[in-house]
């Protein structure tokens, strides 16, 4: 029976997506080596949680953490984000590249101190200052090449940026700029609302297998953004490594971030699909109409915690009466969070992935015909 | 300065004058107490909770204070409590479920929320509330990324009550000099990663 604290053998890719509630975090293995892409906190330590599984792994943060990756700024993705980088001293550090603009460093003094993505990536670069540990994240540019040694044979870790594209940097420092403040008026906590097109998508080779970590990234209805612009523009795509056989589907599983281009040209036929949930007020991601999408183009469909919560129970009886009152809906954010994780060998000639679930992760039992 | 304060009961008009320091040394302060809430005082543009126990801002070391760390809680606590001797006997309030919330969407008859449990049962929420629950002043001020407090309990003056109140937190507005600061601070770390790429 698999065990969460089971480190992976070395030869063993393993890809681990870790999800509460409301919040994201992924690592990746192979040769002792790993990738963190985003963050965020255990509801009850209170520590990171990809920190917090390597230290359970008794990896070494310190030294065998090659990469950092914030996919995007958003509060479900960076929660600890500053730490990880902190102890993750050797990883190289991916920020956008739609993050490098002044559109949007100026919203750091400005928001960081009441916006809690914006206070993890303010921190993260006065980390960085003097430190040339970081590369920005754009369409195309590879952040990472290693040479894996293992069973007496040699083979290739790469990692690519897919995103974001140009206009999409264009429009989030539109975004950004419409946020500046004004003298006089109130402070308050910045709010981002959709499309999200400042996300790096990440795309992994490891020997014959690939990966795709699909971040935040939505389609747009803006024709020079999203999904289907990262396709018809990616070189790296236009002279196609192996398809992927596991997919990190973008913004959990939403209708907006649907490309079917994607699941025709990059992945494999039956590729293993991990949902992160998400929920604001009434709305929850992934919808049960996402999840019959999804399971009806692959059989194996994976969610890190339940994607719909049930209403919010209070055992006090006037706090019951007046939430009741006062709400059309109210919902606990789950606290309690789950581990998918998929393994195989390097050398496998397959594409399936040994899968393990932990914590509040599910299979999804499916319409697949 | 000399200020009026209304103390009588709620709806009364009653006022006495009153001398107070502080650091707002200019401008007219009022008082008012409505009914189920606390007290305000309006010096100014500047709305002022007075209240006593009903405000409880985290204390550190506590998860509740991690969740609204570091200048985020300086800022929250920034707004000055000031202590006024009341001619009425004091009300005394009992919280049994708190939250400290931000908005996250509005909408035609209820806006979305999230909140953090200060104290009570649960952690994290996700709402939507009525619009209606919010005095019509606290209406006008409500935008995107407000912070509001909900208290639930009792009431104990002069019988007791089961109240439920949500109020907007008057957050400081940016002055000249801190947007000033910002764009110094902006314009260094822009130049730093510029330099370093």
């Amino acid at each position: 029976m698999s065990n969460v604290s089971d480190s992976p053998e070395y030869n063993e890719i393993e890809i681990s997506v870790l999800g509460p509630g409301i919040g994201e975090s992924i690592l990746i293995h192979v040769c002792g080596k790993w990738i963190v892409i985003d963050s965020f906190l255990d509801p009850v330590s209170s520590q990171p949680a990809p920190l917090q599984y390597l230290t359970n792994l008794n990896i070494n943060v310190s030294q065998d953490v090659e990469l950092v990756v914030i996919t995007h700024w958003h509060d479900d993705h960076m929660r600890g984000m500053n730490s990880v980088v902190r102890e993750c001293r050797a990883a190289k550090v991916i920020i956008s590249s739609a993050l490098s603009r002044r559109e949007f460093i100026s919203l750091l003094p400005r928001y960081g101190d009441v916006s809690g993505g914006l206070r993890e990536i303010r921190d993260v670069l006065r980390q960085l200052e003097g430190d040339n540990r970081y590369l920005f994240g754009i369409i195309d540019r590879q952040l990472l090449s290693l040479t894996l040694n293992y069973d007496n044979m040699a083979s290739s870790l790469k990692v690519f940026a897919l995103s974001p594209v140009d206009a999409g940097i264009l429009r989030s420092a539109q975004y950004f700029q419409s946020f500046d403040p004004k003298l006089g008026s109130g402070k308050r906590r910045l709010i981002p609302l959709s499309p999200n097109n400042s996300s790096v998508v990440l795309l992994i080779t490891i020997g014959r297998h690939s990966i795709l970590l699909g971040a935040d990234l939505e389609e747009s209805s803006d024709s020079d953004c999203g999904w289907s612009v990262v396709l018809s523009n990616s070189t790296v795509l236009s002279n196609p490594p192996n398809l992927a056989s596991a997919f990190k589907v973008p913004h959990h599983g939403s209708e907006n971030a649907h490309c079917g281009e994607v699941w025709q040209k990059i992945l494999t036929t039956q590729p293993f699909a991990v949902i992160s949930p998400y929920r604001r007020g009434r709305k929850a991601l992934p919808s049960d109409t996402d999840l019959n999408r999804i399971s009806s183009l692959t059989s194996n469909v994976f969610v890190t915690s339940q994607p719909v919560g049930g209403a919010a129970r209070f055992t006090d009886r006037m706090v019951a009466n007046f939430v009741k009152e006062a709400t059309k809906g109210i919902n606990a954010i789950s606290s309690n969070w789950g581990q998918v994780r998929l393994r195989k060998k390097i050398s496998s000639a397959d594409d399936s992935w040994e899968y393990a679930l932990f914590g509040s992760a599910r299979q999804f039992f499916t319409t697949y015909n | 300065m000399i200020a009026s304060v209304n103390t009588g009961q709620p709806g009364s008009d009653s006022s006495l004058p009153l001398r107070v320091n502080t650091k707002h040394s200019e401008g007219t302060l009022s008082i008012e107490r409505k009914p189920k809430k606390s007290i305000y005082a309006q010096i100014g543009r500047r709305s002022i909770a007075l209240h006593n126990n009903e405000e409880s801002i985290p204390s550190k070391g506590t998860d509740q204070f991690n969740e609204i760390s570091g200048n985020e809680y300086e800022l929250l606590t920034k707004s000055p409590i000031v202590k006024l001797p009341s001619t009425r006997p004091v009300e005394k309030f009992e919280v049994r479920q708190k939250w400290l919330g931000y908005v996250e969407d509005i909408g035609e008859e209820t806006f979305t929320a999230h909140l953090t449990t200060l104290k009570g049962e649960g952690n994290e929420y996700t709402a939507e509330i009525y619009l209606e629950q919010l005095d019509p002043e606290d209406r006008e001020l409500l935008q995107l990324g407000s912070y509001f407090y909900w208290s639930i309990g009792y009431l104990e003056a002069p019988s007791r009550k089961h109240v439920s109140f949500i109020r907007l937190r008057r957050l400081p507005t940016w002055q000249r000099s801190e947007l000033q600061a910002a764009e110094a601070e902006t314009e260094r770390l822009v130049k730093i990663f510029n330099e370093q790429r």
